[in-house]
């Protein structure tokens, strides 16, 4: 499991996971054919209890978990073997983009909902316009701002037939952008989007967001029991158009809450998958070497951050200088951090963390992370660091020691692996620059409390992406956008500048370099924020569970192919 | 009697109202909104609508008024992190394998700690009563989630006798599924044994040294009929006035045990509705379970008469 201070500190954030328990994805499947499935093909599986089950409302993993596995939309993202997402035709039967990157035509496939009625185009177009209805207030209602008029419509200042998504015929869905947005490609899969069935939600009334016997079902399962809080029995979807590859007949999901309780589950076999463990990495590595289990890990769209008070220069009021704020950043040593303290995760010294894709290609294959060059001539060497820090002071005309210096980082994890990453920030800046830190460990809603009230130097924070495209990690760092307080109100007149740039570019590489300079400045050139570690994913699976995958967003895992082979 | 069990009433509802206003303004004093952690992240147009939805924009007494209402008739409102659930739903669903968990863990805590208290007293200042306190107090220190955990290894995981999680359902609620009920049971049940042993002891040491026993035992009447006859008798009634307190806290849930053990019960709740301060749950189950105890007082009073003539009631006064 991830640590608990980043599940307190990005979830104070973010939307998109409140449990990185089942939130960190991706990775290699086994995919190894020519086993034969048992006989009994049965799944168990540990989950989070899903909030509601209406797609409009999905707000975090625990939901994309389940209704990605009981409806279909336009397409389905599976990892191969070496852990690179593939995008398939699902819901849609193919697409193709016209008029500039501008309009978005989808051949449906020839499916049905669960009561036997025909999956069609309206279903998708009630699905965006209710998405969009001010009145409901969903939360992922930003996430279909691209198509046109979309967010005009949201904000009460245009009519639902101006919202650019059309039913053109039964099986052919249009969506009209506002403008060219290569992004759009990776965001149509969404879950708030799939197809609904006003008709049924009408039926269901009040409680047909709770009520699993109140839905009908389009994708590879339907919901056989649902126990909130504690449990959830999914069968097979015997009218699911791909139901001849569709092999595991039930699948079982337990809430556990308690660690050591699921660790002596998967020991003992009565679970097939298991999001690793701090404690039991190690141990279940080893094992893993043995061939006893299966070791799936890779990457997950998450950087987490140290955060400048730039607003207010902070409560020592040195924040505003780009010098000292550099110093700051280099001073930690984030190898030794990761193999130290967390026992995982990767070393950041750029914004957009591995796996994240412009077009087909990884972004950080292609471009290094640009505050590294600083880091290996500074980091180490105690003197330069100090320098770099004076002159900082000096910029500022403040005349001060650097032992009469403090700063207070503000975060939130009380638990143990918190507080040794919280002292070991302490510790770094303490030994390598020779100024104070003070810890402020709150309460969540204290925390917010305090960040909103400026009353900070520093904290702790962490961005998870929400679709795979770079964008979703550098939209939010211009200046005064709603997302300033989060980031310290970094903000710098020439990152708008590159930022417009990017508006209606629709060629990769281009894309790409935009996207490089975004971060070499951000990072390295205004030290605006202090990248600290990428994460990671990491899952051990029962050497029979075969064909698991494991997205990078959305769902964590995505077992409508898998199947059990060897168990019996 | 009848005059003071109206004021009795009269004095509750008021309390109730005193505790659920009290509830209310805290909440509001506390940093913090149930939908904060939801909306940060999210555009202001969207934030806006999402405040609007549940009524969190309204002025502070417009949104004690409707809650007070809503409270007066038992509509308690519906829960913001949980949609579609109210109190009552909550209750419905997960109350009963609570109550089961809770009476188990009672029945069979206050059956041993009463055996090992009589024990105690009549071997008094041996080494068995030593060791039975000993162990009392040892049990009573011991955290739930440590003893939940330990068995939990022992005799799910290592030796295998029984499941590792889960709790009997349908059918079954009540009075199936046994193997899955015994090692909750268990890590539960040591705090009544703690307690009622301890308990007994004392009130049975008090009541050997008074004078009627001193008497019965001069008549030469058998040990054993002393201690069941008289003994016994009068050292209940501190127990009696203590049970009511345990069977209203035995039905609220344990958070620990229920976490360890994957037991859909209410214990989650009255944790997450807090941190998340969500409102509806958070006056819904405080009024509930104030409604419990003072109803809980009430008994015990009444109890305390009959048990003891030496206390009466008369007139509204006692």
């Amino acid at each position: 499991m991830c640590s608990k201070k980043l599940t307190a500190t990005i979830c104070a954030v973010l939307l998109i996971i409140t449990s990185l328990l089942t939130a960190c994805g991706s990775s290699e499947s086994n995919q190894s054919s020519g086993q034969q499935p048992d006989k009994n093909q049965t799944l168990n599986l540990f989950f989070e209890s899903p909030t509601t089950l209406d797609v409009n409302d999905v707000r975090n993993s625990s939901e994309f978990q389940i209704l990605s596995q009981v409806q279909e939309g336009l397409v389905r993202t599976y990892t191969d073997k070496n852990g690179k997402e593939k995008t398939v035709p699902a819901g849609a039967k193919s697409w193709k983009i016209t008029n500039g990157g501008t309009v978005y035509t989808f051949k449906l496939r020839n499916y049905k909902w669960s009561d036997g009625k025909e999956v069609t185009a309206q279903n998708y177009v009630d699905s965006v316009l209710r998405l969009l209805d001010p009145k409901k207030a969903f939360s992922y209602a930003f996430f279909a701002y691209d198509i046109k008029n979309a967010e005009k419509y949201y904000a009460g200042k245009a009519k639902a037939k101006d919202v650019g998504v059309k039913a053109l015929d039964d099986k052919t869905l249009q969506f009209t952008l506002e403008k060219p947005t290569p992004q759009f490609n990776k965001k149509f899969g969404f879950v708030a989007l799939f197809p609904i069935r006003l008709d049924v939600i009408k039926k269901g009334g009040e409680t047909y967001a709770t009520d699993y016997k109140a839905q009908v079902f389009s994708g590879p399962f339907v919901i056989k029991s649902w126990v909130k809080d504690n449990s959830l029995v999914l069968k097979k979807n015997p009218k699911y158009w791909d139901a001849k590859n569709v092999h595991l007949k039930t699948v079982n999901l337990k809430k556990v809450d308690e660690t050591s309780t699921q660790a002596s589950l998967f020991q003992s076999k009565q679970t097939d998958v298991i999001a690793a463990q701090q404690q039991y990495i190690k141990k279940w590595a080893g094992e893993s070497k043995q061939g006893k289990i299966q070791y799936i890990h890779g990457n997950t769209p998450l950087t987490s951050y140290i955060v400048f008070n730039q607003k207010s220069g902070g409560t020592s009021g040195l924040l505003k200088n780009a010098k000292i704020r550099l110093a700051l950043s280099l001073a930690i040593n984030r190898e030794d951090l990761v193999k130290l303290v967390f026992g995982r995760y990767r070393p950041a010294y750029g914004l957009i963390p591995n796996g994240i894709q412009v077009g087909n290609k990884d972004y950080r294959d292609d471009v290094a992370q640009p505050l590294k060059p600083l880091y290996d001539k500074y980091n180490g060497n105690k003197s330069e660091l100090q320098e770099l820090f004076k002159e900082g002071l000096k910029e500022l005309g403040v005349k001060k020691r650097l032992s009469d210096i403090t700063f207070t980082l503000i975060t939130t994890g009380t638990d143990a692996l918190s507080k040794s990453e919280q002292e070991y920030y302490q510790q770094e800046w303490e030994k390598n620059l020779g100024v104070k830190v003070k810890l402020n460990v709150l309460e969540s809603k204290l925390f917010v409390a305090q960040r909103n009230a400026n009353k900070y130097d520093l904290l702790l924070n962490g961005w998870f992406g929400d679709y795979n495209d770079p964008s979703t990690f550098t939209d939010m760092w211009t200046a005064n956008n709603g997302f300033s307080k989060f980031f310290g109100f970094y903000s710098d007149k020439k990152y708008d500048a590159y930022y417009k740039k990017l508006d209606g570019v629709t060629d990769d590489a281009q894309r790409e370099k935009i996207y490089a300079q975004l971060e070499d400045l951000l990072i390295a050139k205004d030290a605006g924020v202090a990248p600290i570690y990428y994460g990671d994913s990491q899952y051990f699976v029962q050497n029979y569970v075969k064909n698991i995958s494991f997205p990078l967003f959305g769902t964590p895992i995505d077992f409508s192919r898998a199947y059990i082979s060897g168990k019996e | 009697m009848l005059i003071y069990t109206f004021r009795r009433l009269a004095e509750m509802i008021l309390t109730l109202f005193i505790i659920a206003t009290a509830t209310f303004f805290l909440l509001a004093a506390v940093p913090g909104d149930p939908i904060s952690d939801r909306v940060e992240k999210l555009p202001t147009q969207i934030r806006h609508n999402m405040y609007a939805k549940y009524g969190l924009n309204k002025p502070l007494l417009q949104r004690y008024v409707i809650t007070m209402k809503g409270l007066a008739v038992g509509n308690f409102g519906e829960s913001i992190i949980y949609p579609g659930q109210t109190v009552q739903s909550i209750l419905h669903d997960k109350l009963p394998a609570s109550a089961r968990l809770g009476i188990q863990q009672m029945v069979l805590g206050i059956t041993i700690g009463l055996g090992l208290g009589i024990i105690a007293a009549m071997k008094k200042n041996t080494w068995i009563d030593y060791s039975i306190i000993t162990a009392a107090i040892l049990l009573i220190s011991i955290p739930h989630l440590i003893f939940g955990l330990l068995l939990q290894k022992m005799f799910a995981g290592n030796l295998g006798w029984f499941p590792v999680i889960g709790w009997p359902k349908g059918k079954d609620l009540w009075t199936g599924g046994w193997e899955y009920t015994i090692l909750p049971t268990l890590t539960g049940c040591f705090a009544y044994i703690a307690s009622y042993t301890r308990l007994l002891k004392t009130s049975m040491l008090d009541v050997v040294n008074q004078d009627y026993i001193l008497t019965a035992e001069s008549k030469g009447i058998s040990k054993a009929r002393v201690v069941l006859k008289h003994v016994l008798r009068n050292s209940m009634i501190p127990i009696i006035t203590n049970l009511p307190m345990s069977i209203a806290m035995c039905i609220t849930g344990s958070f620990f045990i229920e976490r360890i053990f994957s037991i859909p019960g209410i214990g989650m709740y009255y944790v997450t509705s807090v941190n998340g301060r969500d409102l509806p749950l958070i006056m819904g189950q405080t009024v509930i379970i104030s409604a419990i105890y003072v109803t809980v007082i009430f008994i015990t009073d009444v109890l305390y008469t009959i048990v003891d003539p030496r206390i009466q009631i008369q007139g509204g006064r006692k």
